[in-house]
Order: C-alpha cells, then sequence, then structure tokens
C-alpha cells in the first residue's frame, strides 16, 4: 500500500557473510524506518475507525436483538397465560357438569378408563380433561388436588388446587401455572378460578 | 502519505460508514418496535386488570349469583366495551359474544407483523352465573376462537 523506501544500501558490496547478515539487519531496519516515513497514518486509522465503529455499531446491534427477543418472549408467554386460564376455566366448567364426579377426587385416582367411582350416575371417562385443546396450542392437566375434608367437616371456603403446563411448549421450558378453584355449594360445585402464580 | 493511501483510506471509511449507518437505521426501528411491543403489552395488561377488578366487584355483589349464564355475558361484555383501551397506534380490542362465554382478542399489528392474545371468560366458572343443574352437560369441547383457530 505505501510506496517502497529508497533502498540506500542496494548498491553497497557486501562480502562477508557476517557483515551481510549484519548488513541484511540494518537494511531491514532501514526499511522499517523508511516504511514508517513512507507510509501515511490516514489508512491505519481509517482502519482502525472503521473496526472501532464496526464493533461499537455490531454491540449496540445484538443488545436490541435481545430486547426484540424478551419482547416476543412476553408476547409468548402471555399468549400461554391466556391459554392456560382459558384451560383452567373450561376444566372448572367440566367439574361442575359432565365430569362433576372427579370433583372430589384427586386427578391421581381418577379412573384411566371409563370406570367411574361408586355413586356417579354414568360413566365417564376422564381422559379429555388431560389434554385441553385450545386454539393455539394443547394445554396438559399435570394435576387436580380437591380440597381435604375430613368427614364430616366441610371447610368455610374450600378450594382445590390444578396445575396445568403447554401440552407443546414454544420455548425450551413448558409455561405451568397453578390455579385455585374455589368451591361453593351443596353439592360442591367451582365457583371461580384464580391464578396463584401472578 | 500517498495519493492511493488516501484513496484507499476514504474507500475504507465510506463503505464502514455506510455499513454502520445501515446497522443504525435497522437498530433504531428495531428499538422503537421492541419498545411498541412492550407499550402493547403493558397497556392490554392494565386493561385485562380494571376489567378483573371489575369482575370482582361485580361477582360480590350478586349474591345468590343469578342463573342466566347468556345475560351475565352480554353484561359482561357490555362492561368491556365501555372501557376505554389505551389509545397506542395498531392496537385494537375486539369481543366475540359466545352463548355462555366471552372471548376478547386484543390485536397489535405493527408493519406486517400482527401479534394477538385472546382471553377466555365463562362467567359460569368465575362464579358469576349459576345455570339451573339440567342433567350432566357435555363441556369438554375446545373452546374454539370464533374464527377457528
Amino acid at each position: 500500500m505505501c510506496a517502497p523506501p529508497r533502498r540506500r544500501w542496494q548498491g553497497q558490496p557486501l562480502a562477508l557473510p557476517s557483515v551481510q547478515v549484519l548488513a541484511g539487519s540494518r537494511r531491514s531496519g532501514l526499511r522499517g524506518a523508511g516504511h514508517a516515513s513512507e507510509c501515511g497514518y490516514l489508512l491505519p486509522l481509517a482502519c482502525g475507525g472503521s473496526l472501532l465503529l464496526l464493533l461499537s455499531c455490531l454491540s449496540l446491534q445484538s443488545l436490541i436483538w435481545g430486547r426484540q427477543l424478551d419482547g416476543r418472549g412476553a408476547w409468548q408467554q402471555r399468549q400461554a397465560d391466556d391459554r392456560l386460564g382459558a384451560a383452567a376455566q373450561r376444566l372448572a366448567l367440566a367439574l361442575n357438569a359432565s365430569h362433576h364426579c372427579l370433583l372430589a377426587l384427586p386427578s391421581s385416582a381418577w379412573p384411566s378408563g371409563v370406570a367411574m367411582p361408586a355413586g356417579c350416575p354414568a360413566p365417564v371417562d376422564p381422559a379429555p380433561l388431560w389434554l385441553l385443546p385450545q386454539p393455539g396450542g394443547d394445554v396438559r392437566l399435570v394435576s387436580w388436588t380437591p380440597p381435604s375434608m375430613p368427614q364430616g367437616s366441610v371447610p368455610v371456603a374450600p378450594a382445590g388446587q390444578l396445575t396445568l403446563a403447554e401440552a407443546q411448549p414454544r420455548g425450551p421450558v413448558a409455561v405451568q401455572r397453578r390455579f385455585r378453584l374455589l368451591l361453593a355449594g351443596d353439592p360442591l360445585r367451582v365457583n371461580g378460578v384464580q391464578e396463584l402464580d401472578r | 502519505m500517498s495519493l492511493t493511501e488516501a484513496i484507499v483510506a476514504s474507500l475504507v471509511w465510506t463503505l464502514t460508514a455506510l455499513g454502520v449507518l445501515q446497522i443504525w437505521v435497522a437498530s433504531g426501528r428495531a428499538h422503537a418496535d421492541a419498545q411498541s411491543d412492550q407499550q402493547a403489552l403493558a397497556a392490554i395488561d392494565a386493561d385485562l386488570l380494571r376489567f378483573d377488578a371489575r369482575l370482582q366487584a361485580h361477582r360480590s355483589a350478586q349474591q345468590p349469583p343469578i342463573s342466566d349464564c347468556s345475560a351475565v355475558t352480554a353484561a359482561l361484555a357490555e362492561t368491556l366495551a365501555d372501557q376505554p383501551l389505551a389509545p397506542l397506534p395498531g392496537l385494537s380490542r375486539r369481543l366475540d359474544l359466545a352463548p355462555a362465554s366471552l372471548w376478547v382478542i386484543y390485536r397489535f399489528s405493527q408493519g406486517e407483523r400482527l401479534q394477538e392474545r385472546r382471553r377466555w371468560l365463562a362467567p359460569e366458572a368465575l362464579g358469576l352465573c349459576r345455570p339451573e343443574p339440567t342433567g350432566l352437560r357435555d363441556t369438554v369441547q375446545a373452546t374454539a376462537s370464533p374464527d377457528g383457530r
């Protein structure tokens, strides 16, 4: 890039190898000095400045990409929350109606087939409650724990705990939420859904 | 310093400046988008919180709960429709009424990007109404949103 320096030592006779070596080193040293004097500061300055500018720009860009990803993640999280909330209400409706017999039983004790607990009027398959289809992604029932009611006693404000999770998570981890299902009436019915993790 | 060096240096500088300018413009746009995203989310959350507070008030005021869930759903839709939404460009709210449930759909469009939130409300599940028991109804069905999504 820079103009080659004038070779001041080119014409000199150099017979001895040791001197040649010495001359070589001196020559190269002088060439370096000539290079510095011939090559200006503009190109290194431009290259250095460009590199600095590019690096700072790229770090800014990565920062903004990070923020954008965070923003999209927040949207996805809220959408998952909406799906889980809708599924909790849907499950509550099912436990009030077609699957009322399962309300008093923890999900771990739900029959896996069509057999229902004694006293239930009709055999009801609990399978549809394990996977709740929702627009945008299905929701999986993780667990349902009814309020513990010792025989003969009814709590003042009974509430069971419901845990739901995304069946097909969009992120690395499935969003999972816990809900409190408020129960009331005789026979007990779900009378409210509250999210516990908020 | 030679003329060649000056030309090459200015070329390097110009190309870098052009590239950096493009990155800056893209970054600025992305930053603005990210900020609007956050604002829209905050506006929707605030709207839903206000509505939740109204629901709670409605719930405690209705003792005993009424049996006509469709009427309660219609009343909820009316309440929500009256509630002003933050005036953010691209943000809209739509209510889709089903016989005993309500879809609240928020849409936020930014250029070609469209973000959506769908909140489903079933007054019966929220304890706002209690229909007369008419045998076992089959409620295990997908809460299909009105546009089939």
